[in-house]
């Protein structure tokens, strides 16, 4: 019975103590906040030329994507959606695409890229467009209120303040720097 | 019993399953003075920061119910606005250990009455021991119960409890007891017509197995509706109990598990003495082998099977394997809040930790590997049913 004991607590302890470590180890990428909500601000299409752009400051160094969430109504988008990140002096850094395929209607959407190195506190662009698009295969973003990293967005040629409910995500220097924020955050206590 | 109860308090403080949360913030409404849950959810759902139907019975809303007043009384207005929180505040909130510890308290003292319970089904002190100590250190139970915030623990407190009276030939006491159990959750359900074996005359029959239909009627009539009807007597989870079923064509099929209870209650119909924990212990294992079961399911067969372990140590084994299997399974389910999600409260960071059904989907497919472990598991369950029936004498 003694063994019981030991496995017990051995497991115990472990599974609450170390396993989310080791889980950890699986994360590539943090987000810079959680996903702000989608407040009343309605939402825009995007499809052909009509396009979205969206300025915003990287909180954090070596910025690797962006997410945010998309819908493609009856899922009838499936033509390429590009996703294109401009430095602030609207020079096109990093360029990725997705099918729309695979964008659900409502989607959290995820586009890595490789990382910009020195990013923090600098401003950027990402453009999203769907050129291939007809308007009958519109997707559809949704708009919140200005925070302290999401700043304008341009949209048929007007810009205004606020934007897309997105997040950026980061690489890191070192896999502690995770295991620490776990422990940190454990023991607040 | 010190560290046993450390133990528990860890796994209560640092995982969360929003169960918890969500059951606590639909019994909230009780202070308010709604007494048919049901109805009110549905009427205000769109008004709701939770939008999830309340899928217990009155008799768990209103004893659930009435320990959230006192917490609410306890903990003041801060708890309900938490309770009342959808988004990431639920995780941020500097009161949040002190919420789960506080909504978790009834569970370990229903956790620590079954311990003293189970070791009234023995009569050898050492077999006492052994079933105490083999409740309090098993990191099953223990997962099950404060990870996943098991309000299942009460019915199997009532369950056990019954069974103990029943041992004791405190037949009417025990049925009633048993009533309990059938109204704070359904499954127990499967057991009644046993009842009707266990009377010596065909009054004593009649009136233990009409008193825990008469219990559980008595505690949901006063709320029958339709709300009532679709979020709690016909769920999903209650249903799911008589889904596998083989197709004979005509718009007919055969309830796998419907049938293997049949043979059951013929198989013991014809003994002099029915060992009840037996019979449970079999009805149990029919329903996991055949059922997409949830993880907290888990807990209705725990404490026989500890009788088992207890009684022979042939069961020893296949009992572990058993356990092993059975809780492997659910991790694999697409459920966010069965694996990486229980972590949530480190950090936000895990929601970006890919599920054990992702990782396996990237090798294989996940589906087919829950097919393969829950066949291997029914195969489990077929040994400790041919074992149990061999020892039955010994039960």
């Amino acid at each position: 019975m003694n063994k019981m004991v030991w496995f017990t607590t051995v497991s115990i302890l472990s599974f609450v103590f170390v396993l989310p470590v080791l889980l950890s180890l699986t994360i590539d990428y943090i987000p810079n906040a959680n996903q702000p909500g989608y407040g009343q601000m309605g939402r825009v299409s995007i499809y052909g030329s009509r396009s979205f752009k969206q300025e915003f400051v990287s909180e954090k160094e070596m910025l690797t994507g962006i997410g945010t969430s998309i819908k493609n109504p009856n899922l009838n988008n499936k033509s390429e959606v590009i996703f294109n990140l401009y430095d602030e002096g609207n020079n096109l850094i990093r360029n990725a695409s997705i099918s729309g395929k695979n964008i659900g209607d409502g989607d959290f959407v995820k586009i890595i890229f490789d990382p910009v190195i020195d990013s923090k506190g600098k401003k950027f662009i990402i453009e999203i467009s769907s050129p291939q698009a007809p308007e009958d295969e519109l997707l559809e973003l949704f708009l919140t209120s200005k925070n302290n990293y999401i700043l304008n967005f341009i949209y048929e040629s007007e810009k205004r303040e606020g934007g897309i409910p997105m997040v950026t995500y980061h690489n890191f220097n070192s896999r502690f720097e995770i295991a620490g924020e776990i422990y940190k955050n454990l023991f607040r206590i | 019993m010190i560290l046993a109860v450390m133990l528990r308090v860890i796994v209560s403080l640092f995982l969360f399953h929003p169960d918890i949360k969500t059951i606590n913030f639909q019994t909230s409404f009780l202070r308010d003075g709604v007494w048919d849950i049901y109805s009110y959810l549905e009427q205000n759902k769109a008004i709701l920061p939770l939008k999830e139907e309340f899928v217990y019975f009155p008799f768990t809303y209103f004893s659930l119910g009435s320990y959230n007043v006192f917490l609410q009384t306890i903990l003041g207005n801060g708890f309900v606005s938490w309770l009342f929180e959808a988004g990431d505040g639920v995780f941020n909130n500097n009161n949040v250990y002190l919420y789960l510890m506080a909504m978790k308290l009834p569970l370990l003292a229903f956790d620590l009455f079954i311990a003293f319970l189970i070791t009234r089904l023995f009569s050898d002190k050492k077999e006492k021991e052994n079933a105490f100590l083999l409740w309090l250190f098993n990191p099953f139970t223990i997962l099950l119960i404060y990870a996943y915030s098991n309000i299942d623990l009460y019915t199997v407190a009532f369950v056990l409890l019954s069974f103990v009276l029943l041992k004791t030939n405190r037949l009417v006491l025990g049925s009633v007891v048993f009533g309990f159990g059938i109204a704070f959750k359904l499954y127990p359900l499967v057991f009644l017509p046993f009842f009707w074996l266990l009377g010596k005359n065909l009054k004593e029959r009649l009136v233990i197995a009409l008193i825990p239909i008469f219990v559980f009627l008595i505690s949901i009539i006063p709320f029958f509706s339709k709300s009532f009807i679709d979020s709690a007597l016909v769920s999903g989870l209650s249903t799911r109990l008589f889904y596998p079923n083989i197709d004979i064509g005509f718009g007919q099929s055969i309830i796998v598990s419907l049938s293997i209870f049949t043979f059951i209650f013929l198989y013991f119909f014809g003994k002099k003495k029915l060992n009840i924990i037996s019979v449970y212990t079999l009805l149990m294992m029919t329903i996991y082998s055949f059922a997409h079961y949830h993880i907290s399911w888990l807990l209705w067969i725990s404490p026989f099977l500890i009788y088992l372990v207890v009684k022979s140590k042939d069961f020893y084994f296949p009992v572990f394997v058993y356990a092993i299997f059975a809780m492997f399974i659910p991790f694999l389910y697409p459920d966010r809040s069965m694996t990486v999600s229980l972590f949530r409260l480190f950090t936000p960071w895990f929601e970006l930790v890919s599920t054990p059904f992702n990782i396996v989907s990237k090798f294989y497919d996940p589906y087919m590997l829950m097919s393969i472990l829950h066949s291997m598991l029914l195969g489990v369950s077929l040994y400790i049913a041919t074992l149990t029936i061999k020892k039955e004498e010994a039960l």
